[in-house]
């Protein structure tokens, strides 16, 4: 099988079900779905649709019950917990509504530390740290502990360090979940300068706001793709 | 709430918590009873050490005196009977009876194929009397007493030898067939050579111009207590006295080694299950926070989140005191049974109510003293924090940060995991230390003896008793030891869940996290092992009371060393690994559920 020019990302007939039996939830139902490169594509639908459940099936944090998935030519749905580690390493970065940030280090520190698991030489990574917390508008924040940060402040840290490998794609839950309407300004904006920039990006969202960024959006209910807008340029429907 | 309703709460949920949590639940239990169990062992010998003698005193008529002439000049000229002032003492003042003076010989011996010099101290032969002696008149346990031509020899020292009545023995190439076996509390059983008895004639007969004679004589004394004053009175260039308290003292000294090991053991012990235990508790209240904020959200106070924490681990400590006491109880016998020099067995010593407290007491006090701080802070946590299950901040440590950056990208995540709780490392230094110093101490211990050693190759009945109490205490350690290091591991990877999570999120795979917290935690290890080797060899110095500094073979310490680290790194790695199978998006949703 090969894979369409210009995608990036390919799923094909993903299946995600939890339980067995009488028990079983089926969390992504058949979804077909391809993003191209460059292009940001808002997922959107009601809670407990399967929206985050596909972001990490996307993004390799966990494993298809069924299907195909493909990131430029390489089929991810079969690789090892190694292979995905590393998958996650150089080519995905991720952000999530809770930040995840390791509170006692520092907002630098957090930036720098993929950087530094993926084999940069600390100063590479810190240099890399840097310029992302410029990037992002931190750069005079980089010696605060998260603690010491606003929201908004952590979320951008946590986008710098979604960023710092220079991922081929960035998945983002719910990014602004946790923000105030000032913060989610700003890392509306921020996701925005970073799309325009060539940045691949799949977001998870509530927020109509992010969603309208967007090149295109996907609407789930009950896992299943049940909408397709492309709000840039083609439309087309589905379900 | 009532009193009472407020009692049955907190008992229902205490046992509740401890029934689901049943693992924990027996290990804290074998912990603390390996620990009490120990100190009953200990508290128990103490009063098990002067009955044996005793009785065998009175059962032969024991001397108060025992006074020995010098061998004499060697040669041609050698005198062959006893010296007029040995003879003199049976009429001393105070002297209420006597026997002897007996004639001793030092010649060799062939037994059971050991080949054993009395010259070398192994042993000597006192020639008796075939008629009863008024003042110690040793009792045959087996066969019958002393008649020409047959050897009687002092049950300890048979035991040693492996004859028994109907084997034959050579001294000085002469057969002679054993009739009997006997004890005496004339001569001390242990540490002390061992003794043959002939007749008078066969014993005089193995005199030489080169080994001479010399003489014993028993003296009984009017006031028995007054032993000291009268060796000391009439001590003389030429005589040797002995008290009966100093013979006492001499065949205590066997079960007194045990009960110093144990006692030391006890100690070792409690303070490995107080670690062990404050890192239960500490993985309990990692598991546990939202337990806490639930019990709060419905109207626990802080007091009632503290009470149901420590009743369950007082609860723990009181069933592991009773085993404890129940084990201590079941062993004292096999470890305080009298050496065969002594008549009769302590036999299963009554606890007494002071053990009974002390045991108890030290149990509820290793429970209430790991609880403690831990039941202190989820009762002082706020109750929002609690049910968000909000981990407790590490404190941030710069240097390790800065430092780790340099290190590969495993040692990194360990080394940056595991220093944010110090404490808990010097915990694991702590009991990795007293583990190695206590098996360099046994290693010293046996490296002593052996060069030491018994004449004829024999095997000294002491250093057995005691080295079976050190093995036995040292094998309790290792395993508490080695309970110790999975604890903190897998306390550490509760703790760390979601920054290994994070890490993993971001391209950490799980061997790397897996060889990271291991590696970091065979770290502190390491340094408590190697702080081990020295604090052993002084351990065992100062347990036997100075002498000269005896250090175990380098090959011994070395094996021992790396032994230590690689099951450390083995065990460290099992909890880590079990940990990162989680799928690190279960972890980073749950710490938002």
């Amino acid at each position: 099988m090969t894979k369409p020019a210009g995608v990036l990302m390919r799923a094909r007939q993903l299946r995600k079900d939890y339980g067995r039996g009488e028990a079983l939830v089926r969390a992504v139902d058949d979804v077909d779905l391809d993003v191209a490169n460059g292009e940001a594509l808002a997922v959107m639908g009601p809670s407990g649709c399967g929206k985050s459940t596909l972001l990490h099936l996307l993004g390799g944090l966990d494993r298809p019950t069924s299907g195909e998935l493909w990131l430029g030519k390489r089929r991810i749905d079969q690789l090892s917990e190694r292979a995905l580690a590393e998958l996650r390493r150089h080519d995905v970065g991720f952000v999530f509504q809770a930040f995840h940030l390791m509170n006692e280090l520092t907002a630098q520190e957090n930036v720098e530390l993929p950087a530094l698991l993926a084999g940069r030489s600390p100063r590479q990574a810190r240099r890399r740290a840097r310029q992302l917390l410029d990037q992002v508008g931190l750069a005079d924040r980089g010696g605060h502990l998260p603690s010491a940060l606003s929201g908004g402040q952590r979320q951008r840290v946590a986008i710098a360090r979604a960023l710092v490998n220079e991922p081929r794609l960035v998945l983002a839950d719910e990014p602004t979940g946790n923000l105030d309407s000032a913060a989610t300004l700003e890392v509306l904006q921020l996701l925005e300068t970073l799309h325009t920039g060539g940045l691949t990006l799949v977001v998870v969202t509530h927020d109509e706001r992010i969603a309208a960024t967007a090149d295109r959006l996907i609407t789930m209910r009950d896992g299943a793709l049940v909408d397709e807008t492309g709000l840039v340029g083609d439309t087309t429907r589905r379900g | 709430m009532n009193p009472v309703g407020k009692l049955m709460v907190i008992w229902r949920l205490a046992t509740k918590d401890l029934l689901r949590a049943k693992t924990r639940t027996v290990l804290t239990v074998t912990v603390i009873a390996a620990a009490t169990a120990t100190l009953t062992l200990g508290l128990a010998l103490s009063g098990a050490t002067s009955d044996p003698y005793g009785r065998t005193r009175a059962a032969t008529a024991g001397p108060d005196v025992l006074v020995q002439s010098n061998v004499p000049a060697t040669g041609k000229n050698a005198p062959t009977a006893a010296p007029a002032d040995l003879i003199a003492l049976e009429h001393a003042p105070g002297v209420v009876g006597y026997s002897g003076p007996y004639p001793v010989a030092t010649p060799s011996l062939v037994a059971n194929g050991h080949a054993v010099s009395s010259q070398d101290g192994g042993f000597v032969v006192e020639g008796r009397e075939q008629a009863r002696a008024l003042v110690d008149q040793p009792k045959v346990l087996e066969g019958t007493w002393v008649r020409p031509g047959a050897v009687v020899i002092e049950s300890t020292y048979a035991t040693e030898l492996g004859v028994a009545p109907g084997d034959s023995i050579m001294l000085d190439g002469r057969s002679l067939r054993v009739v009997g076996v006997a004890v005496t509390a004339a001569w001390p059983s242990v540490n002390w050579p061992g003794i043959l008895w002939l007749t008078e004639a066969d014993a005089r007969s193995l005199a030489t111009p080169k080994y001479p004679l010399s003489y014993l004589l028993n003296l009984k004394l009017a006031n028995p207590a007054a032993a000291t004053a009268f060796a000391n009175a009439h001590s003389m260039d030429n005589l040797s006295a002995f008290t009966w308290q100093q013979i006492s003292h001499q065949d205590a000294r066997g079960i007194e080694l045990e009960q110093e090991a144990l006692v030391i053991g006890t100690w070792l012990l409690s303070m490995l299950a107080i670690a062990c235990i404050a890192v239960l508790v500490a993985g309990r209240m990692a598991e546990q926070a939202r337990r806490s904020g639930l019990l709060k959200a419905v109207g626990g106070t802080p007091r009632l989140v503290a009470a149901v924490l420590l009743t369950g681990h007082l609860l723990v400590a009181f069933v592991a005191a009773l085993i404890g006491l129940a084990v201590g109880w079941l062993v004292v016998p096999v470890l305080s049974k009298p050496d065969d020099g002594l008549i009769g067995s302590p036999g299963a010593p009554t606890l007494s109510g002071v053990t009974v407290a002390v045991v108890m007491a030290v149990a509820i006090g290793i429970a209430a003293l790991s609880t403690f701080r831990p039941a202190r802070r989820a009762a002082r946590m706020s109750t929002v924090a609690a049910l968000a299950d909000a981990p407790r901040l590490p404190r941030r440590r710069p240097v390790v940060v800065v430092l780790s950056r340099w290190l590969p990208a495993p040692l990194l995540l360990g080394v940056r995991l595991v220093a944010r709780r110090p404490r808990r490392l010097l915990l694991a230094a702590a009991s990795t230390a007293v583990t190695v110093a206590t098996v360099v101490a046994v290693l010293a211990f046996w490296q002593g003896n052996s060069v030491s050693g018994v004449p004829g190759g024999l095997t000294n009945p002491v250093v057995t008793a005691v080295s079976n109490v050190l093995v036995v205490v040292t094998v309790v350690l290792v395993i508490l030891a080695a309970v110790n290091a999975v604890f903190m591991a897998w306390t550490t990877v509760l703790e760390t869940r979601h920054s290994c999570a994070v890490a993993r999120a971001f391209g950490a795979t799980p061997e790397q996290v897996t060889v990271g917290l291991s590696a970091a935690q065979v770290l502190p290890a390491a340094i408590g092992a190697l702080a081990g080797v020295p604090a052993g060899i002084g351990f065992y110095h100062l347990a036997k009371h100075g002498g000269t500094l005896v250090s175990p073979s380098v090959f011994s310490l070395t094996a021992t060393l790396v032994a230590t680290l690689l099951v450390i790194a083995a065990l460290t790695a099992i909890p880590a690994r079990l940990g990162g199978r989680r799928p690190a998006i279960e972890v980073l949703q749950s710490e938002v559920a």
